[in-house]
């Protein structure tokens, strides 16, 4: 089992009467990847900010490596980097002066400092953008900008609020090569997005916030195997996919069967022996199935059916 | 993450490591800013065609009017720099910071909201001091010309620095305020208005300015003046640092301590400047106006105090110190505790006002009757305050309201008292009980005898009766934040 690098335990956080954050605890591993998925104001920035100790509980704490949010904020600061959805560089400065002011301000000096800077610029493609004014870039650019200035302490843990918001598809698909270069690295990231098939190709788990509450949490086959009691499967068979969908219709626990193409898709109710029963039987039964798969399950369909589009 | 073997960083980047990471960046912005190059370029400009105009003018130099004249028109040109051109682009940076959430970014490094607002004042002082650099001819160029001391080319210069240091720190202060854009824009606004009108004072004045420091400085009060002068601007601007410092904090840290320490720093900077700068003559009497000024000007920190919520914060608990956690709670955040600093520092006053005299002189001004007065709505408004806070909910927007409800009571009451005394329904020449909550009456009464001082001082004794609970939970609350402390450390 993987050791807990942050602990959320039920974390509590009104505004007046509007509940932000209601009761909400989840644990997050080293160096995985979890999207933190909710509609608009679900309370997904507010959790965050706590986390990253900008925003205090009014119940509740979170613990990460054994330092409160609470009581040692300063110390949670040196392990967080808190990536929000507002960038705004300062202006006469280029992108490494700019990171040079932010290393200096995470307290690095002289060699450390100097390594630091190049360490990030380069690992976030800046190098050649080096001289250019912060104020310059590109949105692609600056979000890497944002990430280089996140990562100059070397925390353990990132919290990315939005980060992939108004980026194109390259910068995105850059994007996303980072993160993971970062995960494997033994960094943990807790990442919001709305582009929720970014997500499900990055994240290793979810965490799925609607009114303030998490509704689910786990890995996206963990949660879909927990909101829906159906699984959508596909059989392809060589020769008949007539006999096949014939076969299928008249089986216990199998539903909607469809030909799609040249195969077969149905939902089926059963678990995993009732699944390798109904491939026996369609063997012996004289299908010749060359491939049998349940589908892999969809963020967006498990977005959907967890929330419900209300707002805190 | 890659990493690449570079030469190690220069002589320049080794010392800029010492330096504060704002004045650092501050000042890269400053030299790649396009108006700093215009500034500085207009100021080289006007420089020149000055010092050209002045040494080919009529030799009336003589006289040593030419000089004082090059001299005089040295700060008009300085005047708006110090007060104008800097403080605004310090003001205009904070502003941007806020709003852009830079500030709040910089929170979640190692450099505290103290050392922001530090390093603009220091970077703002640093801009300045180029300019003045830029200056430095037609300095010497006037000082040539005679009829200006170097004593006074110094001495300007000292009080160019503190009119620059006070300006930029005032304008810190107002680019933090304001959460909202209407609010900014009223805070800028605000300064603004303040910085040029400022700044017309000074030119219109830097004639006679020049003239008195002449005067001044052969004066045989001239150090006291320079250095009555010189604390006054420390303290202005060590406010104005404190209120951006408490703006950019974090709302759940403690923005209290820093505004105790600072009215107990400026109560024993009075008391210095009594022992050491006034002479034996005027010193008791010096003591009893300041402190009784002082208690005016510190009000909003005494009254504040009470109207704080009662409970410490998770952060603030866990910094409290593992010793001395009686004398530390006096300084913690905490509307119980508030009061009690209320009365210490009341106390304190009084004493400025009485006992420190007194020890350096063996008398005791009349004056410091009045001074007494004023002191001792601190227990009286505070108690009223603290009555009022307990009995509101939790929540930061409850203490302003306790606040300004205090504020509006005092201010009803002492209409309502001189409306029964205009009507001759109660009370007739003179101070009376009527006027109880009229303070400016009171401490203008102080003077005829120990009646409104009384009066004031056994209300002010009642009010303290039902703080007394709360009081005693907040130094609880303190001793036992302590004593977790202790036990953890240990």
């Amino acid at each position: 089992m993987t050791e807990s690098l942050l602990e959320v335990r039920n974390l509590c956080r009104s505004f007046g009467s509007l509940r932000a954050v209601d009761d909400v605890s989840f644990a997050l591993e080293r160096g995985r990847i979890y999207g933190f998925i909710g509609p608009n104001g679900a309370g997904k920035t507010t959790t965050m900010r706590i986390l990253a100790t900008l925003d205090v509980p009014d119940s509740g704490d979170a613990v990460l490596e054994g330092q409160s949010v609470l009581v040692e904020p300063r110390r949670v600061r040196d392990r967080v980097g808190f990536m929000s959805d507002q960038f705004d560089p300062y202006a006469n400065l280029d992108v490494l002066q700019y990171l040079d002011f932010f290393a200096r301000a995470y307290g690095l000096r002289g060699r450390a400092r100097v390594e630091a800077v190049r360490s990030v610029a380069s690992f976030c493609g800046l190098e050649t953008f080096a001289t250019r004014p912060a104020t310059g870039l590109s949105k692609g650019m600056g979000q890497r900008l944002h990430l280089a200035k996140t990562l100059l302490h070397d925390p353990a843990l990132l919290i990315l609020d939005e980060p992939a918001s108004g980026l194109d598809p390259r910068a995105r698909i850059e994007f996303r090569a980072l993160l993971r270069e970062l995960s494997a690295s033994g960094k943990t990231i807790l990442i919001s997005s709305h582009i929720l098939a970014e997500l499900s190709e990055t994240c290793d788990g979810v965490l799925v916030i609607e009114q303030g509450r998490l509704m689910a949490s786990g890995t996206i086959g963990d949660i879909a195997r927990s909101v829906r009691d159906r699984h959508r499967m596909r059989m392809r068979v060589l020769g008949d996919v007539a006999a096949a969908e014939r076969f299928l219709v008249v089986q216990p626990q199998t539903h909607d069967v469809r030909v799609v193409e040249s195969c077969v898709e149905f939902e089926f109710a059963g678990d995993e022996g009732a699944a390798a029963d109904l491939l026996a039987r369609a063997v012996g039964g004289g299908l010749r199935v060359v491939e049998f798969t349940a589908q892999s399950a969809n963020l967006e369909e498990i977005f959907m059916t967890t929330t419900r589009g209300r707002l805190a | 993450m890659s990493s690449t073997t570079e030469q190690p960083p220069g002589f320049f980047e080794r010392l800029s490591d010492r330096l504060s990471p704002i004045l650092v960046r501050e000042l890269q912005q400053a030299v790649a800013a396009r108006s700093f190059a215009v500034t500085l370029g207009v100021a080289s400009l006007a420089v020149m065609m000055m010092a050209a105009a002045f040494t080919w003018s009529d030799p009336t130099w003589r006289t040593g009017e030419l000089g004082r004249d090059a001299f005089a028109m040295c700060v008009v040109c300085l005047a708006p720099i110090a007060v104008v051109v800097v403080p605004l682009q310090s003001l205009t940076g904070m502003r941007q910071e806020v709003v852009g959430g830079t500030a709040e970014q910089l929170l979640l490094t190692r450099i505290r909201p103290s050392r922001v607002a530090l390093g603009k004042v220091a970077a703002g002082t640093t801009q300045f001091a180029v300019y003045l650099g830029v200056f430095a001819p037609l300095f010497g160029l006037a000082y040539l010309l005679r009829g200006v001391s170097f004593g006074s080319i110094l001495l300007i210069l000292f009080f160019g620095f503190w009119t620059n240091i006070a300006a930029t720190s005032f304008a810190v202060a107002m680019g933090s305020l304001g959460k909202r854009r209407n609010q900014q824009q009223a805070a800028q606004a605000f300064a603004s208005i303040v910085l040029f009108s400022s700044t017309t004072m000074l030119m219109a004045a830097s004639t006679e300015m020049v003239r008195e420091f002449d005067r001044l400085i052969p004066d045989p009060d001239f150090w006291p003046i320079v250095i009555s002068i010189t604390l006054v601007f420390l303290t202005v601007s060590w406010l104005f640092i404190m209120v951006a410092t408490s703006v950019l904090s974090h709302p759940y840290e403690n923005r209290s301590t820093s505004f105790r320490v600072f009215a107990v720093g400026v109560l024993a900077l009075g008391g210095l400047w009594v022992v050491f700068v006034m002479d034996a003559g005027t010193r008791s009497e010096a003591a009893a106006i300041l402190s009784g000024i002082l208690a005016l000007l510190l009000a909003p920190i005494w009254l504040w105090a009470p109207c704080e919520e009662e409970g410490m914060s998770p952060r603030v608990r866990s910094y409290v110190p593992r010793r001395a956690a009686i004398l530390a709670a006096l300084f913690l955040p905490g509307g119980g505790r508030g009061y009690l600093f209320a009365l210490v520092l009341a106390a304190l006053g009084i004493a400025l006002a009485t006992v420190l005299p007194w020890i350096a002189d063996g008398s005791v001004d009349s004056d410091a009757r009045h001074a007494m007065a004023a002191w001792l709505y601190a227990p009286f408004a505070g108690g009223i305050a603290r009555v009022l806070r307990g009995r509101l909910p939790e929540g930061k927007r409850w203490s302003v309201v306790a606040f300004t409800t205090t504020v509006i009571v005092f201010f009803l009451m002492s209409l309502i008292g001189e409306v029964l005394v205009i009507f001759r329904i109660w009370g007739g020449t003179g101070w009376s009980p009527v006027h109880v909550f009229n303070p400016f009456w009171t401490v203008v009464d102080g003077g005829a005898g120990y009646h409104a001082v009384s009066v004031v001082g056994v209300i002010g004794g009642l009010m303290a009766v039902p703080a007394v609970p709360s009081v005693y939970r907040g130094l609880g609350e303190a001793v036992v934040a302590s004593r977790t402390r202790r036990s953890r450390a240990g």
